[in-house]
């Protein structure tokens, strides 16, 4: 269920098949180098929704983490912050302000990727401006989705017509989750297939992260338990 | 398990003289799939021309294919991303090996010797009938991203204030790519979970059929649907 003051962040279409998704549809917004910013945004949005950062890094961490997330910068760090983003290869609804009027350097930034140009923080629009860059990132969110999906459907429909998908991908991965039920033959109980999803997501995990300890921590779980699990799966494969 | 009826209509051509077609069309009837079996005695009635057009699957037998069963494999995967499945029944003659031996290398063809059981029509027929189901649905995620992506870019660029996404068929969670993008495993977990039953409730039709498809109770589904 969105907070009231939520609503106003994300339109009420979009946030329902967020929701629908089992995505949460609560926004945040990052802030970098923007005081002014920060005290004309949190009377609109609340404090609990913004965080302050004081590299481009950390934004662009923080973009990684929130899904349903915008950034909103000062002009001193956008150069930084929008080549850190390209490099990070995050895509995220951007407002820049930039309080001086110079039409040549706004051009600039927009061919850099910012979705916003905002001159006067007195601008009643706020709201509007807010949920654009949301609704833009949650749209994003969703296309994501959608085309995992369809990725996971193209691996079954290459095992089932004989070519392991390992043999068409250089992935190294060694365990996809298997696609959502489509057809006569896909895999319907619950438990098998949510298990096939958690080998996928622990190995995924495991592989990201620099050891297992550290695999339980991001997991929620104890090592004691990850490491049972593990050898679970080591028995099963075996 | 197995679910007894395709959401989408499949067509299969079945190039044979000897009554392959009517055997088809009475395993899909025994099992409620709904499949329209397309009638051919000769291979010119594919390839040519005047062709069936998009085929689901694609049964032949080597009599009635004569020296034309390379064409019509060749025909099979004139799409690399859509190759039609292909099931190709021995003669019980001599030229069967070298029938067989062009199938070698092509995965979705299928091999049955002469005289094969109803049993093994049905699992290839099923398995043509899945490939055509995943294709479906994944033309229509690809048509929903699409739409996201040319939605979203209107956003940007301020041509449009807001917009109603289409509901989609559901997704799985993306696995991470980096650690920040890790969700705990009991969120990951309850969010695929919700994603397939809907998709299983989807698939079945009713919340019955779906309970007993997910392995779990009725009470269970409707519980966590709500």
């Amino acid at each position: 269920m969105l907070r009231p003051m939520t609503e106003a962040l994300i339109s009420s279409e979009v946030a329902s098949v967020l929701e629908r998704h089992g995505i949460d549809a609560n926004p945040s917004f990052q802030v970098l180098d923007g005081d002014d910013l920060f005290s004309v945004i949190e009377p609109l949005v609340g404090r609990e929704r913004l965080q302050v950062h004081t590299s481009a890094l950390s934004v662009a961490r923080a973009v990684r983490a929130k899904r349903i997330t915008g950034v909103l910068v000062g002009r001193r760090s956008a150069g930084v912050l929008l080549s850190t983003l390209a490099n990070e290869h995050q895509t995220v609804g951007v407002v820049v302000h930039q309080p001086e009027a110079d039409e040549s350097a706004a051009a600039a930034l927009r061919s850099q990727g910012v979705m916003e140009i905002v001159a006067n923080l007195d601008r009643p629009d706020w709201i509007e401006i807010l949920r654009r860059i949301i609704d833009y990132r949650a749209l994003l969110v969703l296309e994501l989705q959608h085309r995992c999906e369809s990725k996971r459907l193209a691996e079954r429909e290459l095992e089932l017509l004989g070519q392991p998908p390992e043999s068409m991908s250089d992935d190294l991965t060694p365990h996809q989750p298997p696609p959502l039920p489509v057809g006569p033959m896909s895999t319907y109980n619950l438990e098998e297939a949510s298990e096939s999803f958690e080998t996928a997501y622990i190995d995924r995990v495991q592989q990201l992260c620099a050891s297992a300890r550290e695999a339980a921590e991001y997991l929620g779980v104890s090592s004691a338990t990850l490491s049972r699990r593990l050898r679970k799966e080591a028995a099963h494969g075996a | 398990m197995v679910r007894e009826a395709s959401r989408r209509s499949f067509r299969l051509a079945v190039v044979d003289r000897a009554g392959l077609a009517a055997t088809f069309e009475s395993i899909a009837r025994d099992h409620g799939w709904s499949v329209e079996v397309v009638a051919c005695s000769s291979v010119l009635e594919i390839v040519g021309d005047a062709g069936p057009g998009q085929l689901g699957g694609l049964a032949v037998s080597v009599a009635a294919s004569g020296p034309f069963l390379t064409d019509l494999l060749r025909w099979t995967e004139s799409s690399a991303v859509l190759r039609v499945p292909t099931l190709v029944i021995g003669a019980g003659r001599e030229d069967d090996d070298a029938a067989a031996r062009m199938i070698l290398g092509r995965g979705h063809v299928r091999w049955l010797d002469a005289q094969p059981s109803r049993p093994s029509l049905a699992d290839w027929m099923l398995v043509a009938i899945e490939v055509h189901e995943i294709r479906g649905f994944r033309g229509e995620h690809d048509g929903v991203a699409q739409a996201l992506r040319e939605a979203r870019l209107q956003l940007f660029h301020g041509h449009l204030q807001s917009y109603a996404p289409p509901e989609g068929p559901p997704c799985g969670p993306p696995l991470p790519t980096t650690v920040e993008e890790i969700q705990p495993l009991r969120e990951a977990r309850a969010q695929f979970e919700r994603s397939h039953i809907q998709a299983a409730v989807r698939e079945w039709g009713s919340l019955k059929d779906a309970s007993s498809a997910l392995g779990i109770s009725y009470t269970s589904l409707w519980r966590r649907l709500r």
